[in-house]
């Protein structure tokens, strides 16, 4: 290399480095924006619903009938537990779905056992197309609950089942893994009543790895003690005390859960139900809903509301980690291609020039970035073109900024709800605030890189996820104590 | 040295940042762990005192226990115990949440500048039943949160001396609003028929509510409005009228029920079908069979669903018309499968 060309490349390369120093200093600052947004968001909900009675719901008449959608694929360990909870849910008018998806191990045949199912004549709506259904069952000892058999069509496919069959106003589609808490139904259809035009409404999603379970109940809260679970916890709270409550008064949510989120039946109906073939059907789902909700005039309201709470396991294992951040990833790409119309488009009001460039050039384009910068980092220090300096800088700007914005979101969430207790709960979160960002965020980046080179390729397979079963965590939760 | 000026400024600013914020996290993780506990003390004897004067009435030395509680306990305590309660128990305790001054304490608070504190004196006006001038103003209130919450308030009281004032808030753009009116207009009951007359007779947003309101309420006082509104050129409208007659019953409801299984919306055909079912009227078995052929799914289903409520007739007519293919005969042995199952036969 001649010295002009090593000036050139060190310029491009100190230039580089400046500007993913300005790309982390934006993102980040904007994620202060959304923390605050979250936190004012917070307060008016706390204050909103002090000394509410949702009790006194429970005996109104007409609250509009919720059907629960819960798609079960190789769920045989914690199926019968989770829809024993599904059907003890608080809600004075509620019905169960569970549509087994082909599966290949006894799901089924567990649901049959636990809830002396028996064989009724299928009939569905023909509104949005599906995988045939095998048989439909009703349960002899709860009528509220029903259960499809159909051949196996993914996730997506099974929830357009759900909803060929469901009865209610609002559809609440979940993962069948989920635990939802007892109140949260009630807490989630207050976003309904409270304003006219909503569309969707999801609430928290959080991490049960190191909870106490008992009869599908969150019974005692935990700091996990494995460290990728703990690393998670964390993740999530941001993602959701932040990352989602943060967005109601920025233009409302792209994304509702698909562990966990409430629909307008017949705006999803009207939408053609989720799209087969798409890997981030719940995201995809919402941006349909919101797009043409716009494109007739009408609003296009999707809520977020804190404190109705959903109970998920996290990956333990590294393998199955990396391909579901791969499939989010994935996901998110597919549905922003699939919607790229919408990108900077004034027609789409804080839809097209808020929410969809902030998940486009935040969300989907941030491990590119942070890949970047980190190889140009490495690099550029290794050639000399970058300084030390401006490596710490890089440091504090992209990570400690992070930290803060983390430790931040736990404040907010003991400020908030406090659902740990114990001050070595706290310390450990702290510690697992810290720890994300040697190594675990470097991972994630990898694995979100992935995703993208997956999308490129057209990948749209799922990857597996092996449930342990809350059963058994929560034999591993009393074990300490018992002996 | 001054490469490392920046870096070291903003190292130093995000250190003391960080240690605030873990300072405000652990303080606030270790204040609540040893606060709560005295707090929750003050508030289970507060709980106990409120719990006692729904069975019988307190003493002066409770009552003077009560009093040298912290308001926000003995708020809070109230508020615990009264959410879950109705009837006579309120009733007493209504009596004493006055005589510790929480009335009086809440009626301040209801006329704060600020929403949420005027939010929170509602909630508690509600939960001790007392009747006060500030109700008709709070019904008005900017803040639609608040005039919910006044209509439960005016709900609870059950006297028809709101339910003008409730009825207007029928129109309301927040349906929070509308849902709370509603429930209190339904809670008042009998004493709320002129006010929901009128707004059901109305060509306002209102009707639908009201005429939502006078289903539950089956008074016949409200058969002239439903009636009518049963021709109405809104689909939800006729729906929400079905739905009054068929509270009320009788053959002109019934007359109008079955012509609405022609109508053009499906969702009035449905909510005919439906009524035709609870109505038990079993002559009407043949009109609801051919609804079984109806275009729409929810329409069959609820046809099916009236002619189980019908008992033999109308198991007479789905085992007529489980033969063959058709969408017809899938509901039908669909809804057959249904009795079965209700029965425990095989």
């Amino acid at each position: 290399m001649t010295a002009l060309e090593f000036d050139v490349a060190s310029f491009g390369l100190g230039t580089a480095a400046a500007a993913i120093l300005a790309y982390f200093l934006v993102v980040n600052t904007f994620y202060a924006v959304l923390l605050v947004s979250a936190a004012l968001e917070m307060v008016r909900h706390r204050r909103r619903t002090r000394g509410e009675s949702l009790w006194r719901l429970l005996q109104v008449p007409g609250l509009p009938r919720i059907t629960v959608i819960s798609p079960a694929y190789r769920e045989e360990a914690t199926i019968v537990e989770s829809v024993s909870a599904l059907l003890t849910l608080s809600y004075p008018d509620l019905e169960v779905v569970v549509v087994c998806d082909g599966s290949p191990d006894a799901t089924l045949d567990a649901l049959k056992r636990g809830f002396s199912l028996r064989r009724v004549h299928p009939v569905r709506r023909g509104l949005i197309p599906t995988r045939p259904i095998r048989e439909m069952y009703r349960s002899q000892a709860t009528p509220r609950l029903l259960v499809v058999d159909k051949e196996n069509g993914g996730k997506a496919d099974a929830l357009n089942v759900g909803l060929n069959v469901a009865t209610g106003d609002l559809v609440c589609a979940i993962d069948a893994d989920t635990l939802i808490a007892p109140d949260a139904l009630l807490r989630l259809i207050g976003a309904f009543i409270a304003e006219p035009g909503v569309l969707a409404a999801g609430g928290t999603i959080r991490l049960a790895n190191g909870a106490t379970v008992r009869s599908g109940r969150v019974v005692d809260l935990h700091a996990p003690t494995e460290l990728l679970a703990g690393l998670q916890v964390v993740e999530y709270l941001r993602a959701f005390l932040f990352g989602r409550l943060g967005w109601n008064r920025l233009g409302g949510n792209l994304i509702i859960s698909g562990a966990f989120g409430l629909f307008r039946r017949d705006a999803v109906v009207a939408a053609g139900g989720y799209r087969h073939g798409s890997v981030g059907e719940d995201m995809e789902l919402v941006v349909r809903l919101r797009r043409q909700a716009r494109e007739r005039g009408e609003p296009d309201v999707v809520r977020f509301i804190p404190d109705p709470v959903a109970w998920t396991e996290a990956p333990v294992s590294l393998a199955i980690l990396s391909r579901q951040r791969d499939r989010w990833h994935r996901g998110l790409a597919d549905t922003l291609w699939r919607h790229r119309r919408l990108l900077l488009s004034p027609r789409y009001g804080a839809l097209g020039l808020v929410l969809v460039p902030y998940f486009v050039f935040v969300e989907l384009l941030a491990p590119i970035v942070e890949a970047l910068g980190i190889v140009g980092l490495v690099l550029g220090l290794l050639l000399g073109v970058v300084s030390l300096p401006f490596a710490v800088m890089f440091f504090l700007v992209a990570y400690g900024y992070g930290a803060i914005l983390t430790v931040a979101t736990l404040a907010l969430d003991e400020l908030s709800y406090r659902k740990y207790l114990r001050l070595r709960d706290h310390l450990a979160l702290l510690g697992f605030a810290l720890i994300e960002n040697f190594g675990y965020r470097q991972l994630t980046v990898l694995w979100r890189l992935g995703g993208l080179v997956g999308f490129l390729r057209k990948r749209s397979e799922w990857g597996g996820m092996e449930r342990r079963g809350f059963a058994d965590q929560y034999e591993e939760s009393v074990r300490p104590a018992a002996s | 040295m001054n490469e490392l000026a920046l870096p070291a400024f903003v190292a130093a600013l995000e250190l003391a940042v960080f240690i605030l914020l873990v300072l405000l996290y652990l303080g606030h993780a270790a204040r609540k762990r040893w606060m709560e506990p005295l707090v929750e003390r003050r508030r289970e004897a507060g709980r106990s005192l409120f719990a006692k004067a729904t069975r019988e009435w307190l003493e002066g030395a409770d009552i003077a226990q009560l009093r040298a509680l912290p308001l926000s306990d003995r708020v809070a305590a109230f508020v615990s115990v009264a959410s879950s309660l109705d009837g006579a128990e309120r009733d007493r305790l209504a009596d004493t949440a006055d005589d510790v001054g929480l009335v009086a304490w809440a009626e301040r608070e209801a006329r704060d500048r600020h929403w949420h504190r005027r939010l929170y004196a509602a909630r508690v006006l509600t939960l001790t039943l007392a009747e006060s001038e500030l109700l008709p103003s709070l019904l008005r209130d900017r803040d639609p949160f608040v005039r919910a919450q006044a209509a439960e308030w005016a709900g609870a009281q059950r006297s028809g001396k709101s339910a003008h004032a409730l009825a207007r808030l029928l129109r309301d753009p927040v349906p929070a609003v509308v849902f709370a009116a509603s429930d209190a207009l339904r809670r008042i009951g009998s004493a709320a028929i002129p006010a929901l007359v009128e707004a059901a007779s109305g060509d306002g947003g209102d009707a639908i509510p009201a005429l939502e309101v006078a289903g539950v309420l089956a008074d016949a006082r409200t058969f002239g409005p439903a009636r009518r509104r049963a021709e109405d050129a809104r689909p939800r409208v006729r729906a929400a009228a079905l739905a009054a007659l068929a509270a009320l019953g009788g053959p002109e409801s019934e007359e109008r029920l079955v012509a609405a299984f022609a109508d053009t919306d499906a969702g009035v055909r449905r909510v005919a079908a439906t009524a035709i079912g609870r109505l038990e009227v079993w002559r009407r078995a043949p009109s609801l069979a051919e609804l079984l052929d109806d275009a729409d799914w929810d329409v069959r289903m609820a046809a099916a669903g009236a002619l189980r409520n019908l008992g033999a007739p109308g198991l007479i007519v789905l085992r007529d018309r489980a033969r063959g293919s058709t969408l017809a005969a899938d509901m039908a042995h669909h809804a057959l499968d249904l009795v079965a199952l209700e029965h425990g036969s095989p």
